[in-house]
Parts: structure tokens; sequence; C-alpha cells
């Protein structure tokens, strides 16, 4: 009696785990034959009876069709598969909701635009074959290109754009906050004619419209489920978690999360395909950078991403079937100085500071990237060449220390980082030394990115100094001064000078405003010597863009944007 | 029928156990640092963002109702949508649990089947056996399944000296995964008799076990060999010994069975264990499992993530101990008669 009871138990979960084997694999089975069986409906069996009945050969004729089928198949086009892996995987794959480096690469694939970035920045034609902005710059006239197709087969009409920015202002997430204050509606016009009212005239429009991947209409309403959104139900939120609905070159066959996205050429893609142009991307997430080395080392990827660390990508290039591309990106390095906080809301510790640093051994030593030249990245539209730059000059920072009031040794400030990034280690570490000469003591701060963000939340909580590398959302001036040193931007990371000077502002403000670009860009350029001088911030090095590529891997090139370089349309594969 | 009572009583503290669970994961989870809006809208989300997501979540509501909400949704079996991959929780449960419960259950297996020779061996021959097994288990426990990972993706994947297993992941190379079944794919593929889906999920399966098993074959070895060295100075050995019996049914029938209550103890709690600390070697392969999205959704501070992936790891780690407790009795029937009384 004592024995029976686990006897019985064990009895139990071994009857138990068989059975649920069994009927799984019945389940199976019988699925699969009930899907073969099916296909010979009783009127087909009915047919195939009455003709053999009369003498007719069935199988030498299927045997005949056959053979004319494979005679006019086209001969197939070699598959070219492309494997690339990023560090981080998407949050979504939705281009209303997504907004890191991760999404963008799968939109930029799986949709078009109607404007893309050329060398330069500026915008040219994509879907969009020409466009107008009207005389007050309050209405943008888009000419649609004819004959693109979407991955469904159905045509990219005019509907479609404004349907695309009705549902982004709508759902109000991912880069909306670009739109929303500035786009009245969208009218469609005819059929490859599309305006858009501005509420304000907005100088850098066309340049957020590199965030607009415009989707299918027909496709997402015919899969909408319900949801706040009216007749619109939940805007295919729910269908896009899973599905592209685009019509870049790449469409959607797999996404299984924590491993990979599998995209598939787009045959019918309008700027056609050539020989050794992908068919096949492999979008994997690799997130140790240590494993990417040696997937990309062993072959396993084609090309690396951008964000591994400098002595990574020289570890890598010593193999000589691998090649290193680097272009100097629209991505700059801040260490933003909080200017709602003592010391650092003094004018004078903070230019004390900003002569103390030594931008020459960082930009050469530690980054091997080009020294910043302002608040502004040389690459970007509006960028003031003439702009003054602080050179370390420990004499003038002790002047500047003395005349803020403050002794040496009596300033002691905190130098925030994300732990675990050794590059903004070491610049830390160099600011800390550099300072010392001075008598300004430096506290190293590495937190995780939660804490990191609750910090620069607030002025109060965010350290006297903030080391950022910001990657601008759109490749002009005012993402930089709007986008980090106006008082709208607030509570962002970047934003962590809590800087405001309402000249500034002013201007920034009358540059947006203004219509005539030459003027515009004028005005970007005269508020960046002011913020020179008020130093919020010591702006480091301009970000050097790096890629390791098999040399087999051809077409590849950076473009300013926010991951546009990741078109992998031009890449082609000689092996 | 004691017997049954005490299972029943142990199913109901189970339960007890679990809302337990549920209530400190829910302050727990709440005291985590982060803004879980700005965690899961990134660097560019604006205010009225922020606010509004905080509003479409209830994380503007107040605590008690935020408990009231979250708790009613439990006993459902709906833990709410992730922040962060805009599901269901139990959808993504479902789709990463048995990845982890697959590498997990292969790595106690494959631990079991090289500690038992390993550890009886040691206890019975001494010299350099035992000081071989007591030199794996120092290096089993010390080496960091980080560093232990990398290195055996570094000689034996990326050509460095060999390729000939792949880097990462669970599955790949062109071969159809099988359908969804139990979601283990040793299994679907053997159900549906995919026998090259099969090889393919070995293959993947061979480093993140070994890395995985590194640690438990060190523990479970050396526990083996004390409790089997302790058993064999008995009374009742000697005299097995003595009236003629080969060593091999000794040991394997008689004192195994005996010695194994301690080392089934450190099984227990390894299993429950590796689920979640699964995560490093999860990291490092790109295993696409439960651990991983736990870390992942604590990170991101993805509150309603953070509780499925807590229940169900507290569910597991009870039932793992429910059968060890039950394998217990079938192995000394002392136990059991106690517990029938």
């Amino acid at each position: 009696m004592s024995r029976e009871g686990p006897r019985f138990v064990t009895a139990i979960l071994a009857l138990v785990s068989i059975a649920i084997i069994v009927s799984a694999g019945t389940l199976y089975f019988v699925s699969t034959m009930t899907g073969q069986l099916a296909e010979l409906t009783a009127a087909e069996r009915e047919v195939a009876k009455a003709l053999a009945d009369l003498g007719v050969d069935i199988a030498a004729i299927e045997e005949r069709l056959g053979a004319v089928e494979e005679a006019i198949k086209p001969t197939p086009t070699p598959e070219v598969t492309f494997t690339f892996a990023y560090y981080a995987e998407p949050i979504s794959i939705d281009p209303a909701i997504g907004t890191t480096g991760a999404d963008m690469i799968s939109c930029v694939n799986l949709y078009d635009l109607l404007v893309f970035p050329s060398t330069t920045g500026a915008p040219t034609p994509r879907l969009a074959t020409s466009w107008e902005v009207s005389e007050d710059g309050l209405t943008y006239t888009f000419h649609l290109r004819e004959g693109v197709n979407f991955h469904d087969g159905s045509g990219l009409e005019a509907e479609d754009v404004k349907f695309t920015m009705d549902r982004a202002v709508s759902i109000k997430k991912g880069f909306s906050w670009l739109w929303l204050p500035v786009v009245e509606n969208v009218e469609v016009i005819d059929t490859y004619t599309v305006s858009f009212h501005l509420k304000k005239p907005f100088a850098p429009f066309l340049y957020t419209l590199y965030q607009l991947y415009i989707v299918n209409k027909d496709l997402i309403m015919e899969n909408i489920k319900p949801g706040e959104f009216g007749e619109f139900g939940d805007y295919g939120q729910e269908f896009l978690l899973d599905n592209d609905a685009g019509s870049g070159p790449f469409k959607l066959v797999e996404y299984k999360r924590l491993a990979q996205i599998v995209m598939e050429r787009h045959n019918d893609y309008w700027r056609g395909w050539k020989e050794g142009q992908i068919t096949r991307f492999i979008y994997k997430f690799v997130r140790e950078s240590a494993v990417e080395k040696m997937m990309i080392w062993s072959g396993e990827l084609d090309m690396s991403h951008d964000m591994l660390a400098l002595e990574d990508y020289k570890d890598l290039a010593k193999k000589p079937e691998l090649v290193l591309y680097e272009a100097d990106s629209v991505y700059q390095i801040y260490i933003l100085l909080n200017s709602q906080r003592e010391p650092t809301n003094n004018i004078h510790v903070r230019k004390a500071i900003s002569y103390a640093f030594d931008y020459k051994t960082c930009a050469e030593t530690i980054r091997e990237e080009t020294q910043a030249h302002g608040p502004v990245n040389m690459r970007l539209v509006g960028w003031n060449e003439s702009v003054p730059i602080y050179h370390q000059d420990l004499e003038k920072a002790r002047h500047h220390l003395e005349l803020s009031g403050y002794a040496p040794g009596e300033i002691k400030i905190e130098f925030l980082y994300i732990a675990g990034f050794l590059w903004e280690e070491k610049i830390g570490l160099l600011l800390k030394s550099n300072l010392e000469e001075i008598g300004i003591e430096v506290e190293l701060l590495p937190e995780p990115v939660p804490v990191f963000l609750d910090l620069c939340s607030k002025p109060e909580t965010t350290p006297h100094a903030t080391i950022v590398g910001y990657g601008v959302p759109y490749p002009h001036a005012d993402a930089a001064l709007y986008g980090m040193f106006h008082p709208d931007s607030w509570g962002r990371w970047y934003s962590a000078s809590w800087y405001n000077n309402t000249e500034v502002n002013r201007l920034l403000e009358m540059a947006r405003a203004e219509v005539d670009e030459v003027k515009s860009i004028k005005l970007y350029k005269n508020i960046q010597p002011i913020i020179v001088e008020d130093a919020p911030a010591i702006f480091v090095t301009g970000m050097r863009h790096r890629i390791i590529l098999w040399n087999y891997v051809k077409g590849y090139s950076y473009v300013p944007g926010y991951h546009h370089d990741k078109y992998f349309w031009t890449i082609t594969i000689e092996k | 029928m004691k017997y049954r009572d005490y299972i029943i009583r142990r199913v109901l503290f189970m339960i007890l156990v679990l809302f337990g669970i549920a209530i400190v994961i829910f302050l727990l989870s709440r005291t985590l640092p982060g803004d879980p809006a700005r965690l899961a809208l990134g660097e560019y989300a604006t205010e009225e963002q922020l606010q509004q997501f905080r509003k479409e979540w209830g994380l503007d509501k107040p605590l008690p109702i935020q408990f009231f909400i979250y708790m009613t949704g439990i006993l459902r079996g709906d833990f709410g949508k992730s922040f962060k991959t805009y599901r269901y929780v139990l959808t993504d449960l479902i789709e990463f649990f048995p990845a982890t419960f697959e590498l997990v259950t292969v790595t106690m297996i494959f631990s079991i089947i090289i500690s038992v020779p390993l550890g009886v061996i040691s206890a019975t021959k001494k010299g350099k056996w035992d000081h071989l097994s007591r030199l794996l288990a120092l290096v089993g426990v010390a080496i960091p399944k980080y560093w232990s990972g990398l290195l055996l993706q570094f000689f034996l994947t990326a050509g460095i000296l060999l390729a000939i297993l792949p880097t990462t992941g669970r599955f790949g190379g062109g071969v159809t995964l099988p359908p969804h079944l139990t979601g283990l794919i040793t299994i679907d593929s053997l159900i549906t008799g995919n026998i090259p889906a099969f090889i393919n999920g070995i293959k993947h399966l061979i480093l993140p076990t070994i890395t995985l098993s590194l640690a438990p074959i060190a523990q479970l070895t050396r526990i083996i060999r004390s409790s089997v060295m302790e058993e064999l100075g008995k009374d009742y050995i000697i005299a097995a010994k003595a009236r003629g019996l080969p060593e091999s049914l000794i040991i394997y029938k008689y004192v195994l069975k005996n010695a194994f209550s301690s080392a089934l103890t450190i099984l227990g709690l390894t299993y429950g264990y590796a689920l979640g600390g699964a995560f490093l070697v999860e990291y490092v392969f790109m295993w696409p499992g439960m651990a991983f999205y736990g870390v992942e959704a604590m990170l991101s501070k993805d509150l309603n993530a953070i509780a499925g992936v807590t229940l169900v790891i507290g569910l597991f780690f009870s039932i793992v101990n429910f059968i060890v407790d039950l394998l217990y009795g079938y192995l000394d029937p002392r136990i059991m008669r106690a517990r029938a009384q």
C-alpha cells in the first residue's frame, strides 16, 4: 500500500505524456490527410470517372501538360542571400510606431518613401517624381510615380499617401510628433497627385518626410480590428505587428521574435532588378558584439552593423577578405552641461570646462574622428562653417573659473554615462583628468539605460555633465538645434542641458517659419555661434560611421539620414 | 488513501504560493528603476506620447486599482499585453517558454547522464579519477556561462579553429521548421517524422546545452560522489558483497537509489533555477527563450511581461519541487509511510 502511491503517480504522469504526444501526432496526421483528400471534390471525381469511361488517357494528358509547363517556365533567378545582424531587435515593424534603428532597418526595406536623402541629405525623387511648394510655404504638392505596386499587387496612389499621414497622426506614436504640430490635412488632388496642407510654414518639412513610409490603404483596411478610430478600427495596428503593407524592394516572409526577420525580393519593385542583387535578406538579431564579430569572421554574416567598438572594426579589418567602410555620419557626440543646476548654471563654469577639455586627444586617440564644429554636425544641411570652436586652453579655462566666483577645489561635478559603454567611460576619464588640472573634481556616474532616462527627465536630477551620441531623426540643422536646445524638447535625454535662451528660441521659431529656403538656412546658421558662446555643451566629435563588409558585397554607401543607408536594394553580391 | 490527501494538500499549497508570488511581483516590479513609458517608446518620445502611453496602459491610475485589474486579469489567465512586443503576454510566453524548457530539460538530462557515472567512478575508484572530478567541479562552477559559451562558439563555430556547429539561434540553414505542436523542436520534428529538422534542432542545442550544463554537472558529480561514498561505508553493502553480489549490481541498483536523494534535491533546484538562469546562455547564443524575454522585460520595466514570466517560473519551480518530493517517497519508503500518517 505504501508503494502504490508514488507508483500510481508516476504511471499517471507517464500516461499523460504519452497521451499528449500521441494525440498531437494524430491531430497532425489527420490534418495533413484531410488536406490531401479535400483536393478531390465529389464533382472532380465524377469528371475523372466519366473521362476514363470515354477512354481518355488522363495520365498521358497530365504528363504532356507538365512538359509544356516546364518548357514555358522562365529560368529561375539564382538565389542571392544576404545576411545581416543588428545588435537589437525591432520594437515594431509598423512604420507608424517604430522609432529605433532596428525598426527603421525593417521599414527602409519593406516600405518606400516619397523622397529619399541624397549624399548631401537633400531630398531626391523616390515615389514622388516632382513636387512644388506654394508661395506661402503652406502647401506641398507631390506628383507620384505611376505604375508602382505594393507587395500584394495593388497600385500605389495618392489615397495611400493620404492614408499614411492620417494614420500616423491619429495613432500619435512613432515619429508622428514631427507632423502633429505642423500638418493641417492631406488632400488627394487626383490619382497621382497629393497635397500636404500645413498649419504654418515649416522649413524642414521635406526632410521629415524621410520618416513617412507609405502604407497600403486597401490592405490595411481589409485587416482592421475593432479599435478606437471609428471606421478605421485599430488602423491595422494588430495586422502590422506581423505583416507588411509596403511597396519596398523586399517583402516580409518570416518574423520570428528574438531570432530573425526574413525578407524576399519584391519582383515587381519599380526600380527593377539586375544580376547579383539580393533575392533573400536575412535580418538577424545578435546582441553580443563578440558573437557578431565571430559570425562576420566566419562568413555567417555578410555585413556588420555600425555599433561595434572601434577596436572591433580594426580587428575585423585584419582579415584580408573583409573590407572596412568608413564615412563621416550626421551623428555627433555632446557632453551636455546642465544649465539649470549649480554650478554648471554659471556660464563661466561652463566655459572653463569647455576650454579645459582636450579635444585633440579625444578626437585623434579615443574616437579617431574629427572634432565637432559647433552644435550642428558638419554634414547636416544648415551647418555654419565659420562657427567658432573651442580648443584646449588651460589659461583661458582658469581665467573663466576665476570669473565664475568659485575657487579651484570648490567644485565637484557628476559625469553621467551609460554603464558598459567603454568609449563613454574613456571620454569621462579624459574630462576628469583635464578638469583636475584647473581644480574641478569629476565623479563618474555609470548607470543603466532605465536609470539614465529617469535622471534626465527632470532638471534637478540631471547630472551636471551627461554624454550623449545624438542620432538626428532627420538630416537637417533643425533636428540638432530644436531637438537639443529648445525648451519644447525638454525631458528627452539629449536635452539634458535644459538650455533656454530666448534669443535662440526666437531665431529658431523664425527659421522654422521662414518660407525662403536661403533665408531659413541663414537664420539656422546665425543661431549656432550664440549657442557656442553660451557653452551649454561640449561639442566633442562628429561620429564616424564604420561598417565591415565581405569583399564580395558591393554597392553599399552611407547616406545622411536615420538608417537610410540600410536600404539594401543597392547591394550586389559578386562571388 | 492518506497519501492522496498529502498530494491534495501539496497542490493547494502550491496555488497559495503562486498567489503570493503574484502579489509580491506586482509590488517588486513597480520598484524597479525606470519609467515604462519612456523605455517602451524610445528616446525620441514627446511628453504627450508618454502621457498617452500611461493612460493607455492604466499606469496613471492609483496603485490599488492597478492591483485589482492585475489580479482579476491573472485569475482569468489574461496577463495583459507586453509594452514592448504589443502582443498578449500569454502569446509571448507560449512562443518563448518551450524554447527555454527544451534547452533546460535537455541540459538536465545531459547533466545526469554525465554526472552519475562520473560521480560513481570518483567515489569508487579513488586517485586520479577523484582528482579529475574535483578539478572538473571547480572549473564547472567557476567559469561564467557567458565566457564558456563564447569560448565554445569561438573554437567550434567561427572557423578560427573549426566551423562545425551553428553559432546562434535555435534553428536555421534552410530546413523547414516543424509545426508548433508542443513548441519543442526535437519532439515536434519526431512526431511529424521530419528527421532533417530533428538533426538541425539537435545541432543548435549542442553548444548551449554544454554551456548551461557545466555548473550542474559539477555540483551533481560532487554530491553523488559524497553520497555514494557514504553509502558504501554502510553495513548492508558489506553484507551484499559478502553474499557475492556483483559490484555493478550493488552500486547501480542499491547504492545509487539510496544515495540519490541529496542529488535529487540539487537536481530539482537546478532545474527550476536554470529556467531563469538560462539568460546568459540565451543571450550569447541568441536562443529565443523565456529567460531572455524575461530579462528584457525587466530592463524595460515591462510590468505585464515581468508578472507573466515570474508566474511561469514560479509555477514550474513549484511543479518540479512537487515531483521531486514525490520521488523522494519513491526512493525511500520510510518517507512515504511518514507522509501517509
